[in-house]
């Protein structure tokens, strides 16, 4: 037992390079994207019981804009940029050049905008980690939902929890360089995936 | 007759409680495709809930997290019950939870883990000899299941604060 979590916390560190590899890129593809310059506050990279990856959000509660996806090919997992609505709308206000309305509800056009959100910050992210293990990742089509915390990240716990009852959590803290939005960008890789970056940084 | 504060007990994910507590709410935060099961015996006034999470088990016994698949976690909770004092043939059973969240999401494929659950809950009703008598499932939105022990009272929330009492 003692020799796993020490070959553990080896393996860790090549996760980590790959995983700041990959955030990098996804937020700099962000950073274009709402033409503003983006601070990286903090990654943490964890391995946590399920419950906790719903408090790093707020809790199971509290009302999120959720924009999800998940991947496929030689590694499978699950993206997440998790905003309390005022930062979303703040997010759009950048992207669609107009003052935020806060309101309750997306139109279809912010719906896009954001799902266009979620498909640089997802495809930036999967470019790199894939460039970097020569492997071919496929993002899904983002979904974008407001509504509680639990209900989103059940999407991604459920299909984690089949296999374990903790969760790897790569969660990234961001605001923009004007403080004016800031937000969470998590990665919640299946079990394959970080099995699969041992083997190739070996 | 002093006057109580309601003890608000979070049930998490694959959670299981059972309490005879009459100051006690236990409730389901942020269900999406999980289910809430709650049970209660109006006569010795003991409750339960239990967060399902997905509909059964690949592999052996889960201590961790008790309620993660229906088909272990719903024996699971009425035998607790039965240990607590309560009587199966009075249970009163409400589920809330179950949607889809997913619109891509084909309703009735393996991947609408909603729909499975809600069928795995069922099932193990079923088998269990119970019968569910009250819910509030499906849809595309995340609620909020709450059971008040003194009163037997269940009630759910939607994140547009939507209150239906089942």
């Amino acid at each position: 037992m003692i020799q796993d979590v020490a070959k553990t916390a080896i393996d860790l560190n090549a996760w980590e390079e790959l995983m700041k590899k990959g955030i990098t890129n996804a937020i700099s593809g962000l950073s274009q994207m709402v033409q503003k310059k983006i601070t990286v506050d903090s990654v943490s990279i964890s391995r946590v019981p399920a419950k906790e990856v719903i408090d790093l959000v707020g809790g199971p509660e509290t009302l999120i804009v959720g924009i999800y996806l998940n991947f496929s090919g030689a590694a499978t997992g699950h993206l997440m940029l998790a905003h309390r609505p005022e930062v979303a709308y703040a997010l759009l206000g950048m992207i669609l050049g107009e003052e935020p309305v806060k309101r309750d509800d997306l139109s279809d056009y912010e719906q896009s905008a954001l799902s266009e959100m979620g498909n640089i910050t997802g495809s930036f992210f999967l470019n790199a980690i894939a460039d970097t293990l020569g492997i071919t990742l496929y993002p899904s089509p983002p979904a974008v939902i407001i509504d509680m915390a639990g209900a989103i990240m059940g999407i991604a716990l459920a299909e984690i929890l089949q296999e374990s009852d903790e969760v790897m959590v790569v969660d990234t803290a961001f605001t923009t360089d004007d403080q004016s939005a800031g937000g969470r960008f998590m990665i919640m890789p299946n079990e394959s995936f970080v099995q699969l970056s041992r083997q190739q940084a070996r | 007759m002093t006057a109580s504060i309601d003890v608000n007990i979070s049930v998490g994910l694959g959670e299981i409680h059972v309490t005879r507590d009459p100051d006690a709410v236990l409730i389901c935060y942020g269900l999406g495709s999980c289910v809430a099961v709650s049970a209660f015996d109006p006569v010795a006034r003991i409750g339960a809930m239990a967060h399902i999470v997905l509909p059964a088990s690949n592999n052996g016994a889960n201590a961790m997290l008790p309620a993660k698949f229906a088909d272990r976690g719903i024996p699971l909770t009425i035998e607790k019950m039965e240990k607590a004092g309560a009587q199966r043939s009075r249970l009163v059973i409400k589920i809330a939870g179950g949607a889809k969240m997913l619109h891509g999401v084909k309703a009735g494929s393996i991947l609408d883990i909603g729909e499975r659950n809600i069928a795995a809950v069922n099932e193990a009703m079923q088998k269990a000899g119970l019968e569910i008598h009250a819910q509030d499932i499906r849809g595309d939105w995340g609620r909020c299941l709450w059971l008040y022990i003194a009163s037997g009272l269940t009630r759910v929330k939607t994140a547009e604060q939507r209150i239906i009492d089942l």
